[in-house]
């Protein structure tokens, strides 16, 4: 193997010796720039050798002498025979193509760190003295005696079902037990009991109800360790896509129990596999944690979420509490007990009080901003003794929603976008490098800026026609640009005036959030320290370009961090210590939350922000640098 | 006891734009409307009249009374209006529109042509209101009429592109219009100027509203686009502002409406020019810079209250 360091960016990647430059790159995320593919004809992807031994395959183009004399040759021609350093100028890099780091796993390392694990659930083995007529205590009081030498000066208190399993169980082990015990504040109460000694354990269950995408955890809550983590749709999305469908679903007579079912059926599959992967056993999961968005804990919880949808928008419950699994139709995991996270507002979940712990917004210090993008732009802002909140209803388009050719994140999906100043030739990327299927999220704000800043559409986001692009066209009505050329033009992947409307509206409508919490809080942009981003669309998103469309505050990017799936995150931290549990449930209750139905302010700086990159360009100083010229006669 | 007045400190200064034959200027504030006591005024607002390229079959009586001798010819309507006092020629060519086809683009500008070789006062043109002619008739005025710098519009969001580009060239100015709404206005403004118009030949029109009829709206956009202008150096809200007062007041019902049919309010005319007066008068203490009127009374009113105004701030009192 060899150690290959790629400059500027400073990243390393182990490759086998014998690769091309080209293909290594890829593999690592790297996109270069690139018009053959990497077959050494269109020799647009050179680099430079600074470090290492490699050796040249036969080209069909070839580089000018000056250029090689300096170093450079193609990525696709280079392979590697040893530790390289290899710089990749300006015009080979796609920009912005590494994935973002995901720092949601360091913040929660650190915070757990800062106060210790402390999981509800504590396990013990119990080897309990025989009964006798000298020794003659109650089977649980034998139990009692011992626990209570392990935790001095607790009160410990059987469950019921414990207590029905209590004789046989312990005489068919010999008096040799794993005790799992769940701290209620008050006492100990013993949850469950297995024969033998456990090293291991106990477990539990962390689970992301997302309104598309379900994530299950399975963590051992005492040590922190992950054990397994696995994915699926929400099967509730047979019944809508979205939840106000399924809020209108879960109206309907029975609608509410069989959403339960479907959802609960669903994690119990998850759970199973993660379990048997482990060699575990269903009963060494003590507790479920339970983070999402509010109406995703109603429909788990079996409570009618209806009245979220109608003025006052109200829900029925803000969770933070603790129940029996078996109550919401848990079979495998029965004898669990179920965590929901709490919940803050209608639109405010438990995702975004977890999200809020994950990013450390538990501790005071400087002023942060949490923004989780996605249908809805949930975003908070605050500095740890206080939070304002608001929630802006962005619709689909950063999902790649209600655009002509959007596309969720799929195989073949256009992730990122490069057109080229003089020739206006577009350069694509895709997910996983398939044939382009449709554009996604990061696709269309890559896009966005890349016709903005070639002067293809005007400040109001309206094609211009004074410039030459002969990717401008009309299509039933519509004008479009056409990204991606198909075999025909009926398969020609567009983004049409109607998108791009649609889109500048999403920003819109997250940029006057954002702007109104800071101006509520008094503060201005320059004074926030942090902005964090949850979600897995913030993994695809080019900072750069997304502050050069306005989606987000112009700041330096290296105060924004993306954070990863912040509500699983933040329900692990939940899950291992009690601490944090308490600090959602504060977090949750000093958010202030602002009803932007009721703004009028909100709808003022909604327009201002309809605007590429914003109507008062002094917000966006690092944006207006890069604005273009008006030029005549140009190609593009 | 020596009472000392706070005074703002400005950054900005409304650009001054040059209208017309004999290069009349407005403009150049830098300082809040009225404010005399933190600047002196050097180019005051100005009242002018609005006549139709068509004789108008629904304009009220009071109207009616003073015009219809020579309203069926826009030029002798022009000269009667500069004749009582008006300041500025406000003319609606309204007669280009598709549904009512009176006068092609070409004949439109005939009519501003001669207008404009029968009297010395600025000229402001608006289109018919149809977004699909306006720019076509726009440009046939814009060519036809040289040696002055006459004041064309309405370029508003959708339609900035076709109506400021065959203006750039020339002499004249533009109106950039917005539906009642400082964010907008803004916009509208950064688009025209960056087709290449220079921000000293924009003048916006934030709609007007009469007394009644959203007055306060626009009120409170004009003052907040002073605000940002003055205030901040916002540059693209400095523009001068044009109120088209006449048009809005006198098509209200307290305006139009006769004696008869309302007898408790009163008698039509003194109630009309009311109308107009106190819009005005409101919209020039809101900063605007043209106010164009219909009845020749409300002007006289308009005029007198502005001397009044304007010599204490030449004062300084």
């Amino acid at each position: 193997m060899s150690r290959i360091k790629f400059m500027p960016s400073g990243r390393t990647i182990n490759a086998r010796k014998g690769k091309t430059i080209f293909q290594i790159a890829r593999e690592a995320g790297i996109h270069l720039n690139t018009s053959c593919n990497g077959v050494g004809t269109c020799g647009k992807c050179k680099i430079k050798i600074i470090e290492g031994k490699v050796d040249q395959l036969t080209s069909s183009y070839s580089l000018p002498q000056t250029l090689q004399d300096q170093g450079y040759s193609l990525a696709c021609r280079t392979v590697v025979l040893s530790d390289c350093t290899i710089f990749i100028p300006q015009e080979t890099r796609l920009l912005g193509s590494e994935l973002l780091e995901e720092r949601g796993e360091i913040h929660l390392t650190e915070a757990i760190d800062r106060v210790g694990i402390n999981p509800r659930f504590r396990r013990a083995y119990l080897a309990l003295p025989y009964p006798s007529l000298e020794d003659n205590l109650s089977d649980w009081q034998r139990i009692e005696r011992e626990a209570v030498k392990i935790w001095p000066g607790r009160q410990l208190v059987p469950t019921y079902r414990v207590l029905q399993e209590i004789p046989s169980l312990l005489r068919d082990s010999d008096w040799k037990v794993t005790a799992d015990f769940f701290d209620r504040g008050d006492a100990l109460l013993l949850t469950n009991l297995q024969k033998g000694k456990k090293t291991i354990g106990p477990f539990g269950l962390v689970v992301d109800v997302g309104t598309t995408t379900l994530v299950v955890e399975l963590i051992e809550l005492s040590s922190g360790s992950v054990w397994g983590k696995t994915s699926r749709y929400n099967p509730q999305i047979t019944y809508g896509e979205d939840v106000i469908s399924r809020v209108i679903y879960a109206r309907q007579e029975g609608g509410l129990s069989q959403l339960q079912r479907e959802v609960v059926k669903a994690i119990e599959h998850m759970a199973k596999k993660l379990i048997e992967e482990s060699n575990l056993s269903p009963d060494d999961v003590s507790g479920i944690y339970v983070s999402g968005n509010t109406i995703m804990l109603h429909l788990l919880a079996g409570i009618d979420p209806s009245f979220i949808r109608e003025e006052p928008y109200v829900p029925a419950a803000s969770f933070g509490w603790w129940e029996d699994a078996s109550k919401f139709g848990f079979h495998l995991l029965e004898k669990s007990l179920v965590y929901f996270l709490p919940c803050v507002a209608s639109v405010l979940g438990a995702d975004i009080v977890a999200g809020l712990l994950a990013a450390g917004f538990d501790e005071p210090g400087p002023l942060r901003l949490f923004i989780d993008i996605g249908t809805n732009g949930e975003m908070v802002f605050g500095n740890g003794d206080w939070f304002l909140a608001c929630s802006c209803s962005a619709g689909p388009a950063f999902e790649g929603g209600g655009a002509k050719h959007g596309t969720r994140v799929i195989p073949g999906a256009i992730e990122e976008v490069k057109i080229d100043r003089e020739t206006c030739d577009v350069e694509i990327v895709t997910v996983g490098d398939m044939p382009p299927q449709g554009i996604c999220g990061s696709g269309l704000i890559d896009l966005l800026a890349e016709l903005y800043l070639n002067g293809i559409i005007d400040r109001r986001g309206k094609f211009d026609f004074t410039c030459k692009a002969n990717r401008l066209r009309k299509s039933n009505g519509d004008y479009e640009f056409v990204v991606s050329e198909g075999e025909d033009k009926t398969k020609d992947i567009t983004i049409t005036e109607a998108d791009i409307d649609n889109l500048m509206r999403a920003k819109a409508a997250l940029f006057a959030g954002i702007r109104l919490l800071i101006q509520t809080g008094n503060v201005s942009i320059e004074d926030i320290d942090k902005l964090y981003i949850a979600g897995v669309f913030g993994r695809y998103l080019d900072l750069e370009k997304a502050i050069t469309i306005g989606l987000l505050p112009d700041i330096p990017i290296d105060k924004i961090e993306f954070l990863g799936n912040t509500s699983l995150l933040g329900a692990r931290i939940v899950a291992l210590s009690q601490d944090f549990e308490r600090k959602a449930k504060e977090i949750a209750s000093r958010i202030t939350y602002l009803e932007l139905a009721r703004s009028s302010r909100f709808m003022d700086e909604y327009v201002s922000a309809l605007f590429l990159p914003h109507t008062h360009l002094d917000l966006f100083a690092s944006v207006a640098g890069k604005i273009p010229k008006k030029k005549k006669g140009g190609s593009c | 006891m020596i009472e000392e007045r706070l005074k703002n400190t400005y950054t900005g200064k409304i650009k001054e734009i040059t209208l017309g034959k004999n290069h009349l200027k407005i403009g150049g504030e830098d300082h809040l409307p009225f404010y005399y006591w933190e600047g002196s005024i050097e180019f005051k607002p100005l009242f002018g009249l609005e006549i139709l390229d068509i004789q108008p079959d629904d304009w009220a009586e009071p109207l009616q009374n003073v015009f219809s001798d020579v309203w069926s010819d826009p030029v002798k309507w022009a000269r009667k209006c500069v004749e009582i006092g008006a300041e500025f020629i406000l003319i609606w060519l309204i007669g280009t529109h598709p549904d009512s086809q009176k006068y092609t683009s070409q004949e439109a500008a005939g009519i501003v042509k001669e207008i404009s070789q029968n009297i010395d006062v600025p000229i402001v043109v608006y289109g018919s209101g149809s977004k699909e002619k306006d720019h076509e008739v726009l440009r046939w005025v814009a060519n036809e009429v040289s040696g002055e710098r006459l004041l064309l519009g309405p370029a508003d969001e959708e339609t900035y592109k076709l109506v400021v580009a065959p203006l750039v060239p020339t002499n004249h100015n533009v109106i950039s219009f917005s539906p009642v709404d400082v964010n907008i206005a803004k916009q509208v403004n950064i688009l025209i100027s960056q087709m290449g118009m220079p921000v000293e030949r924009i003048v916006m029109d934030p709609t007007t509203g009469a007394l009644g009829y959203g007055l306060e709206y626009t009120y409170s956009i004009m003052e907040r686009l002073r605000l940002a202008g003055l205030m901040q150096n916002d540059e693209m809200t400095l523009m001068p502002i044009i109120c088209t007062v006449g048009r809005e007041s006198w098509k209200t019902k307290e305006a139009k409406a006769t004696a008869i049919e309302e007898p408790e309010w009163g008698d039509q005319e003194k109630r009309g020019i009311a109308w107009e007066v106190i819009t005005a008068t409101t919209l020039m203490l809101a900063g605007a810079n043209l106010l164009a009127l219909r009845h020749p009374k409300s002007l006289e009113l308009l005029k007198s209250t502005r001397e009044k105004l304007v010599s204490r701030e030449r004062k300084g009192e």
